[in-house]
């Protein structure tokens, strides 16, 4: 039998979250973000303008310093076209309908900004937003996730609020040792609205994808990992402990495959952190890079439930995850599973039957943003 | 060592076979004749035949072999009378006689009991001395009575342009039709192609249907399923039409003649139009439609693959030239909204079934009904639509014309491979589950034209629609409809995107950025756009038809 390594598994992984960013990025032209009624129209003018043809590149409308001394124009010049330019563009946000569909009409405010510097009367518009300010790379240092209050997305804006639970979505993996003693990782399900599911759906044959199952409240993108404390092997020593007395019959063989599996299972907890190091900087990596928006972060937060798991009470992932916080500078956080709330658990799909006792949840917060623009911002 | 005799009765057993065969080929021979001298068929040669007959026998029998015959002592003038009542019914009524089979015992049966009777007396089987002589005068005034009408019935049949265009056609066209080696091209009513040679075709006026209909194997069938052809016998057997050449014949007959024949042409004229109807319908739309949008009066269309009893011939048939609506006004009378090939076909199945032409053209599995039934509902949907695009090509304002022709190419290959994708079977098995609550539609030639009379003004609009009402079937189904869901939000997202992607800007280099040439790349962009909107609108718009809610309905 072909033994796959955890390195093959990891890469399978990171192409199928490379594909569900590249199927939030096509509905991200056709789904609202947020079913905020300003925003619902917004889309709909966007995709009207988008398919009538009559989309406005704002760059175009500047010249570049080289372009206006090719013209024969002086630096002073240029200079003061720009200022000009930037002048008409704020001027726009202070006279512009709430219901404009170009964001270099929409104020920050009306795509349900909140990052801390926005203010009464700042003049910031939703165009920029997406390219010189940044706010939107930085928002994550300042709103941070809650699992003790049931909040995963603490963000509320247009870009990464996902109030419309259109595109966001929950995958579930496991990573466990096999009988070969190596940790392998396994898509097993992915919740994610009808209308992703869909589109995955459709290439499932195809692209040998996970099986998608409908989920109504997907506000979040999130990478879940069981990670299984309890080689198989124990529990079939276990089972066959409990048959031989039963039919008065033992083994001397027991006491040494115990020993055998205790040494099986330090060796798979002295590399989970290594396999779990390797799986945060790959996942962080891709979903910066391809993730739904150029502006993307990669992951933001990591959380560990962790389900009476003494390998990771001990510590085990500890340093792993503390180290990655802090190359990253994002949020994370340890949590019993008795700590959360049943509900939240429901919201996270994760249950006594995925999650027995001696198992952790390592949750992964990928960031959510997208560009609002759809495809009329590239 | 055989013998003699062994020989010789394997000789007469040959002999007796033989004899036997030419006895079978001849029974067969009268029989056919037979069933060809028909009641509807009692043409001016039927009658002046049953006239003459009955005439000589009347000289002979009643005359001239019997010293007291049926006309000794019969009142001059009651004869008379008689006479002439008889031959004004028979002038004025022939058409009624002819073809009311009620009254057909008049021109039939009488005769043949009078010719009976009179051959009888001819040979003196029966002596009328012997008879009452009530019975004798009763005889001699209903032979002056029969023979008046059916006097009476030649002179108003002989005025009646189809018995004489019969009998003309006979004589003059199909020698023709002969001489030339063509070929009668019938397309039946199930939509099988049958060559026929002008010897086994025979046309003749039905007074009943005021049509000009013809016999095959015991059915009568509307003469006007036929059209004269040439079949080449060469490498590539090829048919084609010869319109042109049957013009020809007509055209270098009296007209006179010509006149009384005037049926039989139309019939003609009438077949060839159904055929170039049935060509596009049957051959052309469902397989390659896209040649629909290269057609050009000088260069020569595309040959037809077609299978005529188990032979296979490339079929050269002009594309239509006339208006659809016009012909099927005029050649047709079917209900506006039924399916185009339905009509064109003439067939006498119920419109919602499906046709066993469709089902050869779809290719399914027969077994599996509900997807045959949504495939033959895409099917026609999709020939309505070609239908409406192939006519907007001919009209004057070129923009529509231009992005008809695209639409024509971009939605006929697309219909190549939805037809044949697992979509058909995705939305079949959606509408199994639904049990009921789901029926697929076809979109009639009118739905189309006031679907696309709305897009051409807003498609943007339109298009937005279709997008959100599918796009909501997606939200509110359920995970039984995976895959189904799956292939819609791929097509809806397809359409969006390549109406978006037009709109992208292309690096421009200098030397292409003179005014002139950037306004005719505007209008490109525009006719693309437009034709790309309408496109998807098309696709999305049938997709919406096969997923028909009874109760809410996708609108």
């Amino acid at each position: 039998m072909m033994r796959t390594s955890f390195a093959q598994n990891l890469e399978t992984y990171l192409s199928q979250l490379v594909h569900v960013s590249n199927c939030i990025q096509k509905l991200n032209i056709i789904l609202v973000p947020d079913d905020d009624e300003r925003c619902i129209e917004f889309k709909n003018r966007q995709l009207k303008h988008l398919l009538s043809g009559e989309v406005i590149d704002v760059n175009k409308m500047t010249i570049s310093g080289d372009e206006q001394e090719e013209k024969g124009g002086t630096k002073k010049e240029y200079n003061q076209i720009q200022h000009d330019f930037l002048t008409i563009t704020k001027e726009v946000l202070l006279w512009s309908d709430p219901g404009e569909s170009h964001l270099g009409a929409l104020h920050a405010r009306d795509v349900g900004c909140h990052h801390p510097l926005l203010s009464d009367d700042c003049l910031v518009s939703a165009l920029e937003l997406h390219r010189d300010k940044e706010w939107c790379q930085n928002c994550h240092k300042h709103n941070h996730p809650d699992f003790l209050i049931d909040k995963l997305n603490p963000f509320n804006c247009w870009r990464r609020g996902h109030q419309s639970s259109k595109m966001g979505f929950i995958h579930l993996s496991y990573m466990s040792s096999n009988s070969g003693g190596l940790i392998s990782l396994k898509s097993d399900r992915f919740f994610a609205a009808p209308e992703l599911s869909a589109l995955l759906n459709h290439e499932r044959k195809e692209k040998s994808l996970f099986h998608t199952e409908i989920s109504m409240d997907s506000r979040a993108m999130v990478a879940i990992f069981i990670i299984d404390n309890q080689p198989l092997e124990v529990d079939r020593m276990q089972e066959i402990k409990r048959i031989l007395p039963q039919q008065l019959l033992a083994s001397r063989h027991t006491d040494s495959t115990k020993k055998k599996h205790t040494s099986r299972e330090k060796n798979y907890q002295d590399k989970m952190p290594e396999m779990v190091n390797d799986l945060l900087n790959n996942v962080h990596s891709t979903w910066k890079r391809r993730g739904p928006s150029t502006d993307s972060r990669g992951i933001i937060g990591v959380a560990l439930v962790n389900n009476e798991c003494e390998y990771i009470s001990n510590g085990g992932l500890g340093s792993t995850i503390d180290s990655f916080q802090e190359r990253n500078n994002i949020w994370t956080k340890y949590y019993n599973s008795s700590e959360l709330n049943n509900g939240f658990k429901k919201l996270l799909h994760v249950s006594n039957s995925n999650l027995p006792s001696n198992s952790a949840a390592l949750c992964v917060l990928l960031d959510p943003i997208i560009d609002l623009g759809g495809m009329g911002n590239e | 060592m055989p013998n003699k005799s062994d020989g010789d009765s394997a000789v007469f057993r040959e002999n007796i076979e033989y004899i036997y065969g030419i006895f079978k080929q001849t029974s067969i021979f009268i029989y056919r004749k037979i069933n060809q001298f028909t009641y509807a068929r009692i043409g001016p040669e039927n009658v002046l035949l049953i006239f003459l007959i009955l005439l000589t026998t009347i000289l002979v029998g009643g005359k001239t072999m019997v010293i007291v015959g049926p006309f000794s002592g019969l009142s001059l003038s009651w004869a008379f009378i008689i006479s002439l009542i008889a031959l004004t019914v028979g002038h004025y009524f022939a058409g009624i006689l002819t073809r009311d089979g009620r009254w057909r015992w008049s021109i039939y049966h009488l005769p043949l009991c009078l010719i009976f009777f009179y051959i009888l007396l001819a040979i003196q089987a029966i002596n009328l001395d012997r008879s009452f002589s009530e019975f004798r005068l009763f005889i001699g005034y209903l032979t002056i009575l029969q023979l008046s009408l059916l006097g009476g019935i030649l002179s108003g049949a002989m005025g009646s342009a189809p018995w004489l265009g019969h009998a003309l056609f006979l004589r003059q066209i199909k020698p023709s039709l002969k001489k030339g080696n063509y070929h009668y091209l019938y397309w039946d009513e199930e939509g099988e192609i049958h060559l026929y040679k002008p010897d086994e075709i025979e046309p003749w006026w039905n007074e009943k249907t005021r049509i000009v209909d013809t016999n095959i194997n015991n059915k009568t069938i509307p003469f006007n399923h036929f059209a004269p052809v040439r079949v080449d016998e060469g490498e590539i057997r090829k048919i084609s039409p010869v319109q042109s050449e049957v013009d020809e014949i007509f055209t270098n007959i009296p007209v006179a003649w010509s006149d009384a024949m005037k049926h039989y042409k139309t019939a003609i004229e009438d077949g060839y139009e159904r055929i170039s109807w049935l060509v596009l319908f049957q051959l052309i739309i469902p397989i390659h439609a896209s040649s629909l949008a290269a057609q050009n009066s000088k260069i020569p269309g595309r040959l037809q693959r077609v299978e005529i009893d188990d032979e296979t011939f490339s079929l050269d048939w002009p594309i239509v030239q006339q208006s659809w609506e016009g012909v099927r006004r005029e050649l047709f009378s079917n209900d506006i909204n039924d399916s185009v090939l339905h009509i064109a076909l003439n067939s006498d199945e119920k419109p919602e079934d499906v046709l066993a032409v469709e089902l050869k053209i779809l290719g399914f599995d027969s077994k599996n009904k509900e997807k045959v039934l949504i495939g033959a509902y895409a099917l026609r949907s999709y020939t309505h639509l070609m239908l409406m695009l192939f006519e907007y090509l001919s009209i004057d304002i070129s923009s529509r014309s231009e992005i008809s022709k695209r639409c024509i190419r971009s939605i006929s290959s697309w219909y190549i491979g939805f037809i044949r994708s697992d979509f058909i079977t995705e939305i079949s098995r959606y509408a199994k589950l639904s049990e009921g609550r789901i029926s697929s539609e076809v979109i009639s030639l009118n739905d189309w034209t006031n679907i696309f009379s709305e897009a051409f003004v807003e498609p943007s609009t339109v298009f937005l629609n279709l997008h959100d009402q599918l796009g909501n079937f997606i939200s509110d189904s359920k995970s039984e409809t995976d895959d189904l869901n799956g292939s819609i939000m791929n097509l809806i997202l397809s359409c969006t995107e390549q109406v978006i992607v037009l709109g992208s800007r292309k690096p421009v280099t200098t030397s292409l950025k003179s005014e002139q040439l950037q306004l005719g790349r505007k209008r490109e962009l525009g006719l693309s756009r437009k034709a790309t909107l309408l496109t998807g609108i098309c696709k999305m718009q049938i997709i919406k038809s096969l997923l028909h809610h009874h109760e809410e309905g996708l609108s």
